[in-house]
């Protein structure tokens, strides 16, 4: 049966091959996409998962990132006389604009500063980056005028410990290379925070954000409440929970977008199947009716076109994984994102293509269903 | 001169019933009365002729018989069961279990090749493929192409063709064997080793034909003769095999049909 159902397939390569090429553009439009979201998902999960703290931004920007932020040291004071918490560290985040004199661009490729007290380093946003120094050493409370950066840019402008790099107009030298936690983070350089002040010509007296440590970790949504509750006209905290779960929507959405472009592709490529099948049994209407003629049922002839359907399904979406896979690569080196195809990804794509494809195959088999041994007999 | 023998009466009971049957088709406003009350009996291991001339309903009678159409009046009863009240599955099943057909113009499938022709009937029952296949083949040598198994229909001449059909209507060992105009699209050397082989087939296994055909020759080997004209039997004769010279009739027959 498997054969016959192939043979007819076969017979019309071109038109097989259109149906086949609608349902592996939608299946691997499909792969493309999610793998991408899935991709944006796992870093951003890991880049939040690391900082178990609340970040407090100023009040209205924190959609423009910690890179708008400006608050007065004065909080410092004021954040930890707030219950529960135990600390909170200022930090500064900067775009570097010039770097060995070369214009940056502002978005992707950014170089971000980061300048925190080295005192706080081991307990800051930062600190997981210093289990991920790759070569060097991480900074030291004292340090002056080094600089720790990131692999990418260590690759970037070709650098390695003890090199000179110059960032903006001042000459630093590196001391440490680290692996970023996530590539959201991109090119990135941690510093002194004098010198990240001095390199990003930012206000003496303020800070870009807190870092936040509650007593209990346990507490942190309620204690960002309550710094909310408390200045709610300066400051807005949000703790890595928080942060997780609005980043996790947003993503669940995206990955449901990413679902309805590939239920259009899906549309499309069911047309293409129900008409491959259509005009493939309206065409061997003669056959099929001797095929009755010759004992077959009504659901063995279903059965048989049903079959075909589920071969194109079953091709389609082979091809479409294939296919999905490259795009995803070039996608993902293209844009700079990573993204991950998981074994369930995969088969969540089979069976889209496959269900569609059966779906589309249901008229037809119907059809030839309804196909009379006589009236094939007759049109001799 | 034809004459009019009556047919013994037989013991045996009757493999196919038709009783009085009328297919009326409606062709717009119009009815087209293709039979108008046909009845008759065929018996295991007969070989019966149907002839008459283009338009008579020899086809519409043969798909009444082989449970391909069901008639608007009357009944047929195959091995006592009335196929008319039957539905599509049991038809499919009568078909597939007691019948096989041999057409004009072969309906052989394309797409494979002659072997797999053969044993397509048996592709959805539980027959094992590779049962199916020895079973194809062995057929095959019987009706003389074994040689051929693996040409696709466009391989094979008209003949073969036929040959790789009457093959495939005998995959289910059935009991009757319905043929329209079996020779139709042959040459006459051809169609006599066609017919030959449907001889052998009817003589030594027995097996029960019905058969449509223009083709005099076969009138020598037949049990019974019937001749439709205008939707009912018009005369019922003897065939050779009853000891009736059939040779001179049969150009009469022939004769009678160009009139029409
Ligand atoms: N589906 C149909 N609709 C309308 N009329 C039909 C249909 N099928 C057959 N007929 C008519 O019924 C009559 C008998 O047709 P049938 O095919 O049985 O003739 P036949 O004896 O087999 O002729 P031939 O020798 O040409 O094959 C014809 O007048 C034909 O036009
Ligand atoms: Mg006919």
């Amino acid at each position: 049966m498997l054969k016959v159902a192939f043979l007819n397939l076969w017979r019309r390569k071109t038109r097989t091959f259109l149906a086949l090429l609608g349902l592996v553009i939608g299946v691997a439009a499909l792969i493309a996409l999610v793998s991408l979201v899935d991709g944006v998902n796992q870093e951003a999960m890991s880049a939040f998962s690391n900082m178990q703290g609340i970040m407090v931004f100023q009040k209205g920007q924190t959609y423009m990132g910690p890179l708008s932020s400006k608050i007065p040291i004065t909080f410092k004071e004021k954040i930890e006389s707030v219950t529960g918490v135990r600390k909170a560290i200022p930090e500064i985040r900067i775009t570097i604009g010039k770097v060995e004199g070369n214009t940056q661009l502002l978005t992707g490729g950014a170089v971000v500063g980061y300048g925190v007290d080295l005192a706080d380093l081991g307990e800051g946003s930062a600190s997981v980056i210093l289990e991920k120094i790759i070569t060097g050493r991480t900074l030291r409370p004292g340090d002056e005028g080094v600089v720790m950066i990131s692999k990418s840019m260590a690759d970037d402008f070709k650098k390695n410990v003890g090199s000179q790099i110059e960032l903006n107009n001042d000459k630093y030298k590196v001391v440490g290379i680290f692996e970023p936690v996530s590539n959201i983070f991109g090119n990135m350089v941690v510093m002194n925070m004098d010198d990240a002040r001095e390199i990003g010509n930012f206000p003496s007296n303020k800070a870009s954000t807190f870092f936040v440590i509650p007593a209990d970790l346990a507490q942190a949504s309620k204690i960002a409440k309550l710094i909310n509750f408390k200045y709610p006209d300066d400051l807005d905290a949000r703790s890595s929970q928080d942060a997780i779960e609005q980043v996790g929507s947003l993503i669940e959405n995206l990955r449901n977008f990413a679902f309805l472009v590939s239920l259009i592709a899906a549309v499309v490529s069911a047309i293409g199947v129900l008409n491959t099948l259509l005009m493939s049994v309206l065409e061997r209407f003669k056959e099929i009716g001797v095929l009755k003629a010759v004992g077959w049922t009504n659901d063995n002839v279903i059965r048989m076109i049903l079959l075909e359907s589920l071969l194109l399904g079953f091709f389609g979406g082979l091809g479409g994984v294939l296919l999905g896979f490259l795009a995803s690569e070039f996608l993902s080196s293209a844009l700079a994102l990573t993204s991950i195809i998981t074994p369930l990804l995969v088969m969540e794509a089979m069976i889209f293509s496959i269900s569609i494809s059966l779906i589309s195959g249901l008229y037809p088999a119907f059809l030839a269903s309804k196909m009379e041994p006589i009236d094939a007999l007759r049109a001799e | 001169m034809v004459k009019k023998g009556k047919v013994k009466k037989e013991e045996r009971k009757p493999i196919i019933e038709v009783r009085k049957i009328k297919k009326t088709y409606l062709l717009g406003e119009t009815k087209v009365h293709a039979l108008r009350g046909v009845s008759l009996n065929v018996y295991p291991g007969e070989l019966i002729i149907i002839l008459g001339p283009s338009g008579s309903g020899k086809s519409t009678l043969l798909h009444q018989m082989g449970a391909l159409d069901i008639p608007t009046e009357g009944k047929v009863l195959v091995d006592g069961l009335d196929i008319t009240q039957m539905d599509s599955w049991n038809l499919s099943m009568l078909r597939r279990k007691k019948m096989g057909f041999i057409f004009q113009s072969f309906n052989l499938i394309p797409t494979l090749d002659a072997v797999e022709n053969v044993h397509i009937p048996l592709l959805p029952t539980n027959v094992s493929e590779v049962a199916a296949h020895r079973r194809a083949m062995h057929l095959l040598k019987e009706v003389g192409i074994e040689d051929r198994a693996h040409h696709k229909p466009n391989q094979l001449s008209g003949g073969e063709r036929q040959r790789v059909s009457i093959a495939r209507a005998l995959i289910n060992d059935p009991e009757i064997i319905f043929a329209d105009e079996p020779t139709g699209n042959l040459d006459s050397k051809t169609g006599e080793k066609v017919l030959e082989i449907i001889r052998k087939l009817n003589e030594e296994e027995g097996k029960t034909f019905v058969i449509v055909t223009h083709d005099a020759s076969l009138v020598e080997f037949a049990d019974r003769v019937f001749i439709i004209r205008d939707g009912l039997i018009e005369e019922e004769n003897l065939g050779g095999k009853n000891g009736h010279a059939y040779k001179s009739e049969s150009v009469e027959l022939n004769k009678r049909k160009r009139k029409k």
